[in-house]
């Protein structure tokens, strides 16, 4: 296993992981793991490398999975990745220590003729695990109209669309009917690349709205930038507090708020937030992107991760860069706490601090 | 060109004033000639005498050669083998052909003689099975492989392929047939067994055979004719055209003078 | 180098040195010990006084057994290079899908459930799913090609050829993720809004093999456009076998009274059956190892079809679709580089089968000229 992952792990990451460790030069950061984060790291690698001569960022798009196996290795300076590290890989990576850099959050999109643009159509989430284990198979079904009284559905099959690749969409996707279903959460469960007990599975993001716009009955899912981009329209989801929420900015950011709020959230945010906050304006489907650094990277490296870290989580998390590439911000002031531990983990002594320059 | 032609017998083929053309280049120049029934003709010459052309323009082989031309008239039975109304496919039934390399189909040793029939639609296996053996016996191959008649064609011997071709030709009952240097790539022993074949044939079916081998056409051929440069230089009687040829160029072919 | 017949000499006695060197493990690296110290005295000696033709000749044995032998290890090197990568290969893949193998064995063929999270690793559904993408393919593309290289070859008006040949080759070089692309915007909709509602109407409403309900996606796309993929290269390879058959047998089936469809069809076509089942075989190994137009157009969908308009997923797909994340999980990536081995073991397998149908085709003649194999 050893061998492969890190040929297959040097072959992707190409000369971004040879680089990464050994003959890095002072400020060589490496960066690979999630291909939803690369857009944003793309942004930021410009953005930070214009402010910060002298500092050197490669950025790859290899999957989570290299991110974070990659960053344990020690081929790579930082892996990103779209979920938290569960107990499992905890154990397998102990010297991960997980940033937590943006926030990412799941909508459900659909394509029923006969519904007016413009519907906002409400879900729960025994239901729509209802609907993506083939359970539910007609929009007219007695579940959608009793959740919708005022909708006059038409009897059309329901056509599930799902990714088909692993991705931190379906992560936190999932992570929803797990927690909001029994029946998934037993049969299925929570997972970047889950069995799919029906529908047909598309690669990207972008396959998944082209899949749902060409297909009547479709229902599908994905991150707030391609519902901004393409317009479409997303079903309000019930949240643990039983209203029915939308995704934007400010019901995505609520979430965060009250996630960061929670005392019993862990400091190492290596727990899900989905369905566990209360609020009338959380949108119950959202999670933390990550940054993932070995312990074992040397303090010379990890001092620049750490000016890094800090201007992503500060500059690095204006509209422009964040919302532009389907992001929502994270809000730093409720971060700080649990972001000092963490540089104290990771850089004995050190804290937050916010360069005043750059 | 004048030519005497003292033949016996029925002319099964006659040219008049026949010529053939390949683009702009003359092959034949007004060859008359005739091809008596159920007799051995063979056509010598130098390479280039326009032999084969000649032979290959009797069942209108020669069509499939772009830029190729006929002009004057040749006749089957005295009818126009260039006629508009004749379909060379039905010709070729009557008029086959064997050429210089053996060139056995990609079949069985039984399928490569019953391929004319096949295509003639003869549907009882009962017949065709008569027919094929019949071929090979007449062709002098059967008892060479009998007992192996679902075995490749290409499993034989250059001397068995070519008389298995030989076979395939008179499967379809043709009224003549070409030779086209049938011997020039067989070992003398195969040569000879091919030529004692033609003798048999003979009884049967009119016979016109293209060599450069003049030995080969002294010892088969009741009539022999002297090509060059296109045109019909003498033809005549085998025997007198080897020992008292009318023409001088036509023995100083004969005695090896040139060519 | 020059022949050795034109040798003379010392050279002309030592014939018999001028096979190959004897193949043996590492021989190639050990001194020849026919090289006797004088003679390597000799290859040193002093250069020649004079120029004569004499002394432009190569000077001995030695010299030209030591070209020769450098010339046999490049070669060999070469040749040993190959097999030491199939090694790598192989031997890694093994290593690595061990835990799968070990932990499920035989059964891993033939379980249909594939989930991470509870760790069951089974192959079949996305071995269902490759033997349709690859069979409607096949289906598909075959008569085509054969077609399209008989008219090639006996039919088309020459300016016509070389424009369709060339054209032909181009369509075999385009990247398969432009087939994709060109599957999803114009295969699928002519699927999902004509074809298969035309299929369920008309064949469906007897063999629910045909019926469905018209996603567009699925097994039916992806194997049409692997097809289209695969026509190219069928019909290349079909016509350059069609071309060979000598002009002889040709015109031998027309001396027997052939029309030319006869001759085409009863003729050329079983002279060139050897070079359809290469081109088969070829094509049957760039269908089985698509990857991206197949993963663009199947709906990657692990569940077992029973219909012509079903989703399905392919062993590829799924290894291009996961691969990267499967990683993390030492038994889900084993399970993952299992599936790679399969597919290794069954172009191996048809590639051998092939070769074997091939040279009994072939009877006495040899099947070096034909493709693939």
């Amino acid at each position: 296993m050893k061998f492969v992952t890190r040929t297959a792990g040097a072959v992707l990451a190409g000369l971004v992981a040879m680089v990464g460790v050994g003959q890095a030069r002072a400020a060589d950061i490496t960066i690979s793991g999630s291909t939803m984060l690369f857009p944003l790291e793309q942004v930021w690698s410009q953005a930070y490398m214009k402010s910060h001569p002298g500092t050197h960022i490669s950025v790859a798009s290899t999957g989570s999975g290299f991110g974070i196996s990659n960053a344990a290795n020690g081929n790579i300076t930082i892996g990103a990745s779209d979920a938290y590290l569960t107990r499992d890989l905890k154990k397998r990576y102990p010297s991960l220590v997980s940033i937590p850099v943006a926030f990412e959050d799941t909508q459900v999109i659909y394509n029923v003729p006969g519904i007016a643009k413009g519907t906002t159509l409400r879900m729960d989430g025994p239901t729509l695990a209802r609907i993506f284990m083939g359970k539910i198979r007609f929009w007219d079904d007695k579940a959608l109209r009793s959740l919708n009284p005022d909708v006059t559905f038409p009897h059309r099959r329901i056509k599930v669309i799902h990714r088909a690749d692993a991705s931190g969409t379906t992560f936190v996707f999932t992570d929803y009917l797990a927690q909001t279903s029994k029946e998934w959460n037993e049969e299925i469960g929570r997972d970047l690349s889950p069995a799919w007990p029906v529908g047909s599975g598309y690669n990207g993001s972008d396959a998944v709205v082209a899949a749902v716009l060409a297909t009547p009955g479709a229902i599908g899912y994905v991150g707030l930038g391609w519902i901004n981009e393409y317009h479409l329209d997303s079903m309000a989801l019930k949240n643990r507090d039983g209203y029915f929420v939308k995704g934007t900015v400010k019901t995505i950011q609520a979430a965060g708020k009250a996630a960061l709020h929670d005392p019993s959230f862990p400091d190492d945010f290596n727990r899900s937030i989905v369905w566990k906050l209360h609020g009338k304006d959380v949108y119950p489907d959202a999670n933390f992107e990550f940054w993932m650094v070995s312990t074992s990277l040397p303090g010379s490296t990890m001092n620049d991760v750490k000016k890094l870290v800090m201007w992503a989580l500060t500059k690095g998390q204006v509209e422009k860069y964040t919302v532009k590439t389907g992001f929502s911000p994270l809000p730093f002031a409720p971060l700080k706490p649990r972001l000092n531990k963490i540089l104290n983990h990771i850089l004995p002594g050190n804290t937050v601090d916010i360069e005043s320059g750059g | 060109m004048e030519q005497s032609a003292p033949m016996s017998g029925n002319l099964k083929i006659e040219t008049k004033g026949f010529s053939a053309f390949y683009g702009k280049t003359q092959a034949l120049r007004n060859v008359n000639f005739s091809v008596p029934e159920k007799k051995i003709t063979a056509m010598i010459g130098p390479s280039g005498c326009g032999k084969s052309t000649f032979l290959r323009s009797l069942n209108r082989m020669n069509d499939f050669i772009p830029g190729f031309r006929m002009e004057g008239s040749a006749l089957l039975d005295g009818e126009e083998i260039y006629g508009a109304a004749v379909n060379p496919v039905l010709l070729r039934q009557r008029v086959g052909m064997v050429f210089q390399k053996p060139n056995p189909f990609q079949m069985s040793i039984f399928e490569n003689v019953a391929y004319g029939l096949r295509i003639q639609g003869v549907k009882s296996s009962s017949l065709v099975s008569d027919i094929v053996e019949k071929s090979l016996r007449a062709a002098a191959l059967w008892d060479e492989v009998k007992d192996r008649l679902k075995g490749s064609a290409f499993a034989l011997s250059g001397g068995q392929q070519q008389r298995l071709c030989i076979a395939r030709a008179l499967a379809v009952e043709p009224e003549v047939i070409l030779l086209d240097e049938p011997a020039s790539a067989l070992d003398p022993i195969s040569t000879a067994r091919i030529e004692e074949l033609m003798q048999d044939l003979k009884d049967r079916y009119t016979i016109a055979i293209v060599t450069h081998n003049m030995q080969q056409a002294a010892r088969v051929s009741d009539y022999t004719a002297f090509f060059l440069d296109g045109t019909l230089v003498e033809v005549g009687e085998t025997t007198k055209i080897f020992t008292n040829p009318d023409d001088s160029r036509t023995e100083d072919y004969i005695t090896g003078r040139f060519g | 180098m020059a022949a050795p017949e034109h040798e003379q000499g010392d050279s002309l006695l030592s014939q018999g040195d001028h096979r190959p060197p004897v193949v043996a493990p590492l021989s190639f690296l050990a001194p020849d010990p026919d090289e006797t110290l004088e003679e390597q005295a000799l290859a040193r000696s002093a250069p020649p006084t004079e120029t004569t033709l004499k002394n432009l000749r190569r000077a001995s044995h030695s010299q030209i057994l030591r070209s020769e032998r450098l010339f046999h290890l490049t070669l060999r090197l070469g040749g040993l290079f190959i097999l030491l990568l199939f090694a790598i290969v192989l031997g890694v893949s093994v290593v690595e899908a061990w835990p799968s193998i070990e932990k499920f064995g035989w059964s891993f063929l033939w379980t249909s459930t594939w989930n991470p999270h509870r760790h069951i690793f089974g192959a079949w559904t996305y071995l269902v799913g490759t033997f349709w993408v690859t069979g409607i393919a096949l289906i598909f593309a075959i008569p085509i090609a054969i077609l399209s290289a008989l008219f090639l070859s006996d039919y088309a008006p020459k300016w016509l050829v070389g424009g369709v040949s060339t054209l032909m080759e181009m369509l075999a070089g385009i990247p398969s993720i432009v087939f994709g692309a060109f599957g999803i915007i114009f295969v699928v909709p002519l699927m999902r809004d004509h074809v298969e509602p035309f299929l369920a109407n008309t064949l469906g409403r007897h063999f629910d093999f045909f019926s469905g309900d018209a996603m567009g996606y699925g097994i039916l796309s992806a194997g049409l456009v692997v097809g289209i993929m695969v026509i190219p290269l069928v019909a290349t390879v079909t016509r350059d076998s069609l071309v060979m058959v000598p002009r002889e047998t040709v015109e031998a089936a027309y001396a027997l009274g052939s029309t030319k469809a006869e001759m085409v069809y009863f003729v050329k076509l079983p002279a060139v059956v050897p070079g359809i089942i290469g081109s088969v075989i070829l094509g049957f190994g760039r269908a089985l190892g698509e990857t991206m137009a197949v993963l663009l157009l199947i709906g990657n969908q692990a569940s077992v079809p029973t219909s012509i308009q079903d989703v399905g997923y392919t062993i590829s797909s799924l290894l291009a679709n996961t691969f990267t994340y499967a990683v993390i999980d030492p038994l889900f990536s084993a399970a993952e580089i299992e599936l790679g081995l399969i597919l290794l073991v069954i172009s191996l397998v048809v590639n051998t089968l092939g070769r074997e149908l091939l040279l009994k085709l072939m009877g006495g003649r040899l099947a070096g000229s034909v493709g693939g194999g």
